[in-house]
């Protein structure tokens, strides 16, 4: 691989330099972390439990990225791995060019056997090495360990065909909604049934709230004489709202409901940090509604599905960022 | 029961985020097991969004307790024994569903209140609670609960139902034999078998739970798994403490059936099982009965394959400690066992002629649980120079407590010109790849009978046919009285006569 002196996106070099860790040659990674680990208690007690390729795509600033390393930073203290972070400069024109970082850290526990690690390999690459990168990740991987793939941040699918081979070994390939065309669950994934979206399993505390409630009425009751069914919410949490509407319209349908008269709308909320979803029955006396303040981790139900008025408080919040990793790469 | 999928708004969630609605009735509310584990792992299960959105937790106790002085106790436990802070919100929350409800065991009209308590909250959130009944209190309290649950329609509630009324009971599940049979006999007049849950946490843990993945997920174990390639099994469940202030309680009970009638025995039967066709609760029962099954019965006398003793005075810790027959509470003359080992034989094809040792002890050296499952040696004498060649058996040990994990004892050779060899142990701990603060053991069990999942509880059969193995030990060791009791240093690993058990078979004990 040429090592030459080019002027990549300077956006993404910027990335590159904000992230933390020591500059090493690209061939020198190994010799790298083994100097770094040298003298270290902590050498005998890295478990890599699993491997993360975090691709940061275009419009990652440096203040996104520092997040996206401190959100998975969280995950490895539950679950020890080796990330290689790519950080990729989309200049077409741009010479080949590789340059890599390495960062480790270590978390103490309660005993000394409770201690785990993480490694990160960060890589800032030209676009014209692109048919070289796999192979130069490939070697940063623990590679019996199973691979997970975060995208992070992608405008459109074109770029998709670079990250065949990661894309086809990995157990997941996650990204988050919210920062994605609506579109890239439809995009052509090797493996389309390991695709997982962060801003749909964030949801997971809500659905488990309103699963738990609705699953009181009977599914017959909870269709009959529906109208509609409107979810209001801020634009903070719009790819949050989107994935709860369509997995209500899928329960709806397991429900045995006729869709086609019944309107779902996502309309724009007033109240900030508010999620509030509300069916609509033919007859007055029918009503549902959950309203959730995610600023104070609290919903309130209003249900009378024809069985009696209910009201219930309970606690509601959208999972954490880690969480939601290994809510999305796990279960 | 994976019923959280048949309602459509529940598809999708794993069962354990669909329990039903439910009220935990805490039996011995004010109690140290309840403040130190099950409000902790109820609060735990709330911290993860795990209990049903419409929870209730009651204490039931004969102290009568405002429900806010009992919420003030709730919330010092959690401080006290929680993995985790408390939290206002979340503990906010729960608070405000936590009551008491005051009265004697043996007084029905406790339990009509209690239900009527039940059915007010019923009408209040307008739909049908699932009682969970926790039995956290002296066995001499099980009977009249059991049978006033029975009286007053509490255990009946939605019989067949998703939210049938449960009840979960704490060890010991009686003292032998007939009182086994007559507890389970108590039980089932009242309550059927699918809704009782026996608990022994050692079930919750997630290494024993690991146990059934390592032998039944990982090809390279299985094959060796049986008389052909394992030479003996050792089950370990060794203290560090001695009775403490426990001494009226422990000189009733004894090692035997404090310790080995149930923790170890359900150690080795998960241990020696054959696999079960699916892993439901009753399959992976019946497997467990049918290896507890095939034991043969123990010779007891001199030569035989039991071994008691009672520690004596030694050092633990850099620090002197007295032996048992010294301990406050404890009578001069005490053939209470504080150390028990067995020598047990499997009568069927796969354990035929491979002895498994079990072991418990308190104030033992060091504070271990653990399975060790000791290969037969490499054939030929390609390393028989043993002046040369270091060799020990394979083992496979799984450590359950404390520093959870794997282990594989192998040889190999030392680096240098000259060929010699040496064991070297290959560890896998759980804390270094998962952390240790993962759930506890009672937390998973909560939620299991929460959801009617009775995989990790033991079945009435299983507690029978256990006490079948050990009443005639306890019968013979009584009718024995002092004689035959070894004594062990208090810090050692335990008496020359259980020694003895294993060198007959030309083997040791580990020291893990």
């Amino acid at each position: 691989m040429a090592i030459t002196g080019v002027s990549p996106d300077p956006a993404m070099t910027e990335v590159f330099q904000s992230l933390p860790g020591m500059e090493v040659p690209v061939g020198g990674i190994a010799e790298g972390f083994a100097k770094l680990w040298d003298d270290s208690s902590a050498q005998d007690l890295r478990a890599v439990q699993l491997n993360l390729v975090l691709h940061l795509g275009s419009n990652t600033t440096p203040a996104d990225a520092e997040v996206q390393f401190q959100t998975t930073l969280r995950f490895a203290r539950r679950y020890p791995c080796r990330v290689v972070v790519l950080c990729p400069d989309f200049d077409e024109s741009a010479p080949p060019e590789i340059r890599a970082k390495i960062y480790g850290e270590c978390f103490f526990g309660k005993a000394h056997s409770d201690t785990r690690c993480v490694e990160f390999v960060f890589l800032h690459y030209t676009m014209s090495v692109r048919q070289h990168l796999e192979n130069e990740v490939s070697v940063c991987l623990s590679t019996d360990m199973p691979l997970y793939f975060w995208a992070h941040r992608f405008a459109s699918v074109h770029r998709m065909a670079d990250y065949q081979y990661l894309l086809t070994r990995s157990k997941r390939v996650l990204f988050d909604g919210a920062l994605v065309p609506a579109e890239a669950f439809s995009y052509p994934w090797p493996n389309q049934g390991a695709v997982r979206d962060l801003a749909y399993t964030r949801t997971l505390p809500l659905r488990q709230n309103l699963g738990q409630f609705l699953s009181r009425y009977a599914p017959a009751l909870i269709i009959e004489g529906l109208k509609s069914v409107t979810l209001r919410h801020q634009a903070a949490v719009a790819a949050e709202a989107s994935s709860l509407l369509g997995w209500i319209r899928k329960g709806l349908v397991r429900c045995g409901a006729n869709l086609a008269p019944i309107t779902l709308n996502a309309e724009p909320g007033l109240v900030e940090g508010s999620l509030e979803i509300q069916f609509h029955y033919a007859e007055q006396r029918k009503t549902f509604r959950w309203q959730a303040d995610l600023q104070k981790n609290e919903a309130v139900f209003v249900g009378d599905l024809g069985t009696g008025r209910t009201t219930l408080t309970v606690g509601a919040q959208l999972l954490s960022p880690e969480a939601a990793l290994s809510e999305a790469m796990f279960f | 029961m994976a019923e959280s999928e048949t309602h459509p708004f529940l598809h999708g969630l794993s069962k354990h985020r669909g329990s039903p609605p439910t009220a935990v009735v805490i039996f011995g509310a004010s109690g140290d097991l309840t403040a130190r584990k099950l409000i902790p792992a109820i609060y735990n299960l709330s911290y993860d969004g795990l209990l049903p959105a419409d929870f209730y937790l009651i204490g039931f106790g004969r102290k009568p307790i405002p429900d806010a002085e009992f919420q003030k106790m709730a919330a010092d436990a959690i401080k006290e024994f929680s993995r985790r802070e408390l939290k206002e919100d979340v503990w906010a929350r729960l608070a405000a569903r936590t009551l008491y409800v005051s009265g004697g065991y043996d007084e029905k009209a406790a339990y009509d209140r209690l239900a009527a308590r039940i059915t007010a909250l019923d009408q209040e959130i307008g739909q049908e609670l699932q009682p969970l009944f926790y039995i956290s209190t002296p066995p001499t309290v099980f009977a009249p609960i059991i049978q006033n649950l029975g009286a007053s329609g509490l255990a009946a509630r939605h019989l067949r139902q998703r939210n049938q009324s449960k009840v979960i009971i704490e060890k010991p599940f009686g003292r032998d034999l007939a009182s086994a049979q007559s507890l389970n006999k108590e039980l089932t007049s009242v309550f059927e078998e699918s809704q009782v849950f026996r608990i022994d946490h050692y079930l919750g843990k997630e290494t024993v739970q690991d146990l059934l993945v390592q032998r039944f997920s990982n090809s390279i174990f299985e094959p060796l798994w049986n008389h052909h390639f394992v030479e003996s099994v050792q089950i370990t469940v060794a203290e560090q403490v001695g009775v403490e202030a426990r001494a009226g309680y422990y000189e009733q009970s004894g090692c035997l059936r404090d310790m080995i009638q149930n923790h170890t025995m359900q150690l080795l039967a998960l241990t020696a099982m054959e696999p079960p066709a699916s892993m439901d609760a009753e399959s992976v029962r019946d497997e467990k009965v049918k290896v507890l099954k095939a034991i043969q019965p123990l010779r007891l006398g001199p030569g035989g394959d039991v071994a008691r003793a009672q520690y004596s005075e030694g050092v633990l810790g850099g620090k002197s400690v007295k032996g048992y027959l010294q301990e406050n509470g404890v009578a001069a003359d005490s053939s209470t066992e504080t150390y028990a080992a067995m020598r047990l034989s499997i009568n069927n094809w796969r354990w035929q002629g491979v002895p498994f040792y079990l072991r418990s002890g308190k104030r033992m050296a060091r504070r271990v649980s653990e399975i060790a499952v000791c290969f037969k040696r490499a054939p030929g004498s390609l390393f028989a120079e043993s002046e040369r060649f270091l060799l020990a058996p394979n083992t496979l040990s799984f450590q359950i407590q404390p520093d959870e994990g794997l282990s594989l004892i192998l040889n190999t050779k030392i680096p240098g010109l000259e060929t010699r060899t040496q064991p070297v142990k290959m560890n896998f701990k759980y804390a270094t790849t998962f952390g240790s603060n993962t759930p506890e053991a009672y937390e998973r069990l909560v939620l299991d009978a929460m959801i009617g999942d009775g995989t990790l509880f033991i079945r009435g059969d299983e507690t029978e046919r256990s006490w079948q193995l050990c009443t005639p030990i306890l019968d013979h060791w009584r009718a024995q009285g002092r004689a035959g009791i070894d004594s062990y240093a208090a810090g050692s690993w335990g008496p020359k006569n259980s020694a003895d058990l294993l060198a007959a078979n030309g083997h040791n004990w580990r020291e893990p």
